[in-house]
């Protein structure tokens, strides 16, 4: 009975104390659940799946992107979006993805170019109310590219020959085995065409901007921030403390703490990975590996 | 008390300490952290688990961490003195009361610097997990580590007729 009334007594009094000290700290400088800011970073290539290897610390995967801008556009503690933009851009589909929602999201995004917001970058960035860029960052680039490497020659040195087994004309086009002809040749320009006109467009239209205005701009030069600034392609010269600001006044808000939304692969991710890569090269043989790597970066269409 | 019993001291088994453990872990968790709960939500910046949180947010907010992290601090030194004050007084702590086992000292005497040093690993899990590993790899000692430099065993009395 002595046992459990000193039991009681120390339950108690440290039960007391820890009370005492946690009302302290309930009025000590706490941000209330509800002024938040999601800060998404966008660092390295656009594509769908991130380009995931083994060593997979580089690449934006427009899947965790739209999943990380659905979840702070759900959150109704999430007052403002930053895009912390660092990409030289990416391909057509996996950029239009990410911009259109973007677009669609009803809270004030702001996007913020670091080192690089070029191209599809750029396309992304040209999606949000306000863009801020370093004076030295580089943007604009708004162009596409589909360039390969073709050893058609190469191979015909070694006397490699290259049989064609195609139905339909166009089958094989852009193939680094055969040389481009010229109907081939205009083919892939006229897609490359298409998709710039239709770049010119969203970022005309993203911008406020003349279809005109951009075109004359849009022959896939870079701009630094400060030429970019003069040219009307971004808002803004500044850094994140600009940024916050700046997505804090358009959300009316005076006080926010920021939340950043990153899917970071835990190490069963990484070694999936590996294995899968592996498994795959280990069934199929290196060399194919390698000719599936080779033709798969080879040709495919960039902004 | 049957005549001709006698109370048998052993060790404790493993098994028994580490249900107390749990027992006393819960406890803690009621009267020490459940009080900081709403305040350690509004530092964390978000009262559900985020997959994409990752502690980002505390990097960006660094005010945030040193108050959690003295809040951690309030938590561990709060959850020493229940154990040390209790094994001090009673040789036993709540955990140990239900599952019958108590502590005893190895050497004459039995202070409460012993029962604090005893103690002390609980407040650092890497420190508390050392300290485990030791149990199990000396199983035969059946001490942590801080229970040898600290002279004490935990014991449990078994009446043989």
């Amino acid at each position: 009975m002595k046992r459990w009334k000193t039991v009681i007594i120390v339950v108690i009094v440290i039960g007391a104390i820890s009370f005492l000290l946690s009302g302290f700290f309930s009025d000590f400088n706490t941000v209330k659940i509800g002024n938040r800011i999601a800060l998404i970073p966008l660092y390295g290539p656009i594509t769908l799946d991130g380009n995931k290897g083994f060593f997979d610390f580089y690449g934006i995967s427009t899947n965790n992107i739209l999943d990380a801008l659905k979840k702070a556009e759900e959150d109704p503690g999430i007052k403002g979006i930053v895009l912390e933009i660092n990409s030289p851009g990416g391909t057509v589909v996996a950029s239009e993805e990410i911009a259109n929602a973007v677009n669609k999201i009803k809270k004030p995004v702001v996007a913020w170019i670091r080192e690089e917001g070029a191209s599809g970058a750029y396309w992304i960035a040209s999606s949000a109310d306000y863009i801020i860029a370093d004076p030295l960052s580089i943007t604009g680039s708004i162009g596409v590219i589909g360039s390969y490497l073709e050893f058609a020659d190469l191979l015909e040195k070694y006397g490699v020959k290259y049989q064609q087994l195609t139905s339909g004309e166009f089958k094989d086009t852009g193939s680094p085995f055969k040389k481009l002809s010229e109907k081939e040749n205009e083919l892939l320009q006229s897609k490359i065409n298409k998709i710039h006109e239709f770049f010119i467009e969203e970022v005309s239209k993203n911008r406020n901007m003349s279809k005109t205005k951009i075109s004359e701009i849009a022959n896939g030069a870079f701009y630094l921030g400060i030429e970019a600034k003069e040219l009307g392609l971004v808002d803004e010269l500044g850094g994140k403390e600009e940024a916050i600001n700046k997505v804090k006044e358009l959300a009316g808000i005076k006080e926010a703490s920021i939340v950043t939304y990153q899917k970071r692969s835990s190490i069963f991710d990484l070694f999936s990975n590996t294995i899968a890569y592996s498994s795959f090269y280990i069934g199929k043989g290196i060399s194919y590996g390698l000719n599936e790597q080779v033709n798969r970066n080879n040709f495919e269409f960039r902004t | 008390m049957v005549k001709n019993a006698v109370i048998e001291k052993k060790p404790a088994s493993i098994f028994k300490r580490g249900f107390a453990y749990i027992i006393d872990v819960l406890i803690i968790d009621l009267i020490i952290v459940l009080p900081f709960n709403k305040t350690i939500k509004n530092l964390q910046g978000t009262d559900t688990f985020n997959f994409y949180y990752n502690f980002q947010y505390l990097l960006d907010n660094p005010e945030k961490t040193a108050q959690l992290a003295f809040i951690g601090i309030i938590v561990a030194v709060l959850s020493i003195a229940y154990w040390t004050i209790l094994e001090f007084r009673l040789r036993q702590s709540i955990g140990k009361i239900l599952m019958n086992i108590k502590v005893m000292s190895k050497k004459k005497g039995f202070s409460i610097t012993q029962c604090l040093v005893r103690n002390i690993s609980k407040a650092i899990t890497l420190l508390f997990l050392f300290d485990v590993i030791y149990l199990l790899i000396n199983k035969d000692k059946n001490q942590r580590y801080f229970e040898k430099i600290s002279d004490t065993i935990v014991i449990e009395e078994v009446i043989k007729i």
